[in-house]
């Protein structure tokens, strides 16, 4: 009983990690949540809007703060900067910064119900616990690393047993969800067709039960490991809308692979990647005014990137990572490396302020955060929030169509007439296939009285032929009413 | 003592990891809630839902689209019954003195229907 206990304590006392296989899987699910934060920007809108909210736990929304549209945007912004910023080498203050950050967003309202976020936000707070850069031995102990291990085993097996129901064991259910039936088409489309959904169900279904057993049983890493990856491949190019929920697993499988592999990857790659190693050995003995000068311009150079995000809100995001980085670099000092950990800290800041904006420049995601904004806006009757945001997606995205059409017919309603035929010009020649803003020109020239100018429009909606059928009948109506001989007098 | 104090955390995080899902087995009433089951791709988030809200005696229907964000709607479509009472909830606060009432048919892939909720009136009767 004695032998039993203790080893059942050494199974989670005495679990060892390599130290490249840590810093692998620091870097690999760090990155992936930073972009990955990222790319929830564009849902900040719904945050807030009508003033209507639920959390996930009731008691939720007596103690935080009501969630907002800006608020969700600078939340957003500061979880994709830590996320990058560990995965370049940050220390465990930023874990323990980023892990109620990310909670907040995500159990401040059911909007974001999304599973793997919830995952991740478990293997967040495990990860406070992880000994990504405390110790120096080459395969530290860690505990909560076996855990990370253990949830991802007990994902698996509720995954599996969810699939008992009869819906999904007959085939119904992915049958429904990929196979002919759903309209999705390719490989995994024609291979469930082929074996039948019936039998590729009963097959999820027992290769999740037995992931859960493979993540428990470090002899079967290996085969754990190869199923799994092949799992997740095949559910990313079945094309679910599940965000990068694969890319996570594959970050999580990592946690497989075999030291001497990950060794030997380590040798070759890690080094380089070891940003924060880096840079902090460029100056082993900086004197004190080259050493402020460096750790200052990388602050403000690091910050300064920042400034190509198109959002109002973000120097209040400026302010926070630098204060971050002040903060770190003040901690870098305190310690007995000093003035090289503070470089470091100071070199990992340059390297998020730049991931993040890299990964604007390389998304749509400001385009996509105005264009909801003012889509919800203008939905819920909020026409001021609706011209801010149409103003900024046109000025951003001065070639989208449906922006210069939505303001203009802001400016419509609110009486500034020459302002909204400016618009609908701007909104046809980006878009001449959209009878829309010609429509909303002619009904423009009715009222003025301009028959040819509602002629020359209503023509081209009429040859569009909208599939709205109203629209096309207030087209037609207008057409003859204007092409009435002395109509136009 | 750090050891002790990790093996108390390791098996309440597991507690938690094992009665979050079992608790939606065993005593969720809304079985469309499939939140901390780690219920992926599973049947029950197949289900099509209509939630039909009315004010007042004479049951004006309401435009949910101007009221709520389309993300809520989507949520309602997907049966989630506390989304649904909180709707209700801000309807009547919006309306006050008004009856707001809920009719929400589910249809299973199978194509099984329920109906919740529809005579009583959400305002006085906090639950779907």
């Amino acid at each position: 009983m004695a032998r039993r206990l203790s080893r059942y304590r050494d199974y989670w006392l005495g679990f060892a990690v390599s130290r490249a296989k840590l810093s692998w899987f620091r870097l690999a699910f760090f990155s992936l949540l930073g972009i990955d934060a990222f790319l929830q920007v564009s849902h900040a809108p719904r945050y807030g809007a009508g003033g209507f909210n639920v959390a996930h736990m009731a008691q939720l929304d007596a103690v935080l703060p009501e969630p907002s549209r800006s608020g969700m945007l600078v939340v957003f912004l500061l979880m994709s900067y830590l996320g990058l910023a560990i995965a370049a080498g940050a220390g465990r203050g930023a874990i323990w910064l980023l892990t109620p950050l990310y909670g907040y967003a995500y159990f401040i309202s059911q909007l974001d119900s999304y599973q793997h976020h919830y995952l991740v936000f478990l293997i967040l707070l495990l990860c406070c616990f992880v000994p990504f850069s405390a110790s120096k031995s080459a395969a530290p102990a860690s505990w909560a690393l076996r855990l990370v291990m253990v949830q991802v085993a007990i994902v698996y097996l509720w995954a599996g047993l969810a699939k008992l129901a009869p819906l999904w064991r007959d085939g119904t259910a992915l049958a429904m969800q990929l196979g002919p039936a759903s309209g999705r088409s390719g490989w995994v489309a024609d291979a469930i067709d082929h074996i039948g959904a019936d039998n590729a169900a009963g097959l999820i279904l027992v290769v999740e039960l037995y992931l859960a057993l493979g993540w428990l049983i470090p002899r079967l890493w290996l085969p754990t490991l190869l199923v799994g990856v092949a799992l997740h491949i095949g559910i990313e190019l079945a094309g679910f809308h599940i965000g990068i929920f694969s890319y996570f697993m594959f970050a999580l499988y990592l946690l497989l692979v075999p030291d001497r592999l990950i060794d030997r990857m380590a040798s070759r790659l890690a080094a380089p990647l070891r940003i924060s190693a880096a840079l902090g050995s460029l100056s082993r003995r900086p004197s004190g005014a080259i050493f402020w000068i460096a750790t200052l311009a990388a602050i403000g150079a690091g910050t300064a990137v920042l400034a190509i995000l198109p959002f109002d809100e973000v120097s209040a995001v400026m302010a926070l990572v630098s204060l971050f980085a002040a903060v770190g670099i003040a901690q870098g000092c305190a310690t007995s490396r000093g003035r090289r950990a503070a470089m470091a800290v100071a070199a990992v800041h340059v390297v998020a302020c730049s991931g993040l904006a890299a990964i604007h420049l390389g998304s749509d995601q400001a385009h996509d955060y105005y264009k909801f904004w003012g889509g919800s806006s203008r939905r819920l009757g909020n026409w001021p929030e609706a011209k801010i945001a149409y103003d900024a997606l046109t000025r951003l995205s001065p070639d989208h169509a449906p922006g210069h059409y939505h303001r203009a017919r802001i400016a419509d309603r609110e009486g500034r007439i020459e302002q909204a035929l400016a618009g609908y010009k701007r909104a046809e020649k980006a878009n001449p296939n959209d009878y829309r803003a010609f429509l909303a020109e002619a009904l423009i020239h009715h009222r003025a009285g301009r028959g040819a100018d509602v002629l020359t429009a209503v023509n081209r909606v009429i040859a569009l032929s909208p599939a709205n059928k109203r629209d096309l009948e207030q087209a037609r109506a207008l057409h003859r009413r204007w092409s009435k001989p002395g109509a136009d007098r | 003592m750090r050891k002790t104090a990790a093996l108390v955390f390791v098996h309440l995080f597991l507690a938690c990891q094992l009665a979050l899902p079992v608790s939606y087995y065993a005593c969720r009433s809304d079985k469309n809630d499939e939140r901390f089951a780690w219920r992926m791709f599973s049947p029950v988030r197949m289900r099509d839902c209509r939630a039909g809200f009315s004010i007042g005696e004479k049951r004006r229907s309401v435009q949910l689209g101007s009221v709520f964000h389309e993300a809520w709607l989507a949520l309602a479509r997907r049966g989630r019954r506390g989304v649904v009472t909180a709707m209700a909830r801000e309807l009547c606060s919006r309306n006050p003195g008004d009856a707001v009432r809920v009719v929400l048919i589910c249809t299973d892939i199978d194509g099984t229907r329920k109906q919740h909720g529809g005579s009583w009136n959400l305002c006085e009767v906090d639950e779907l």
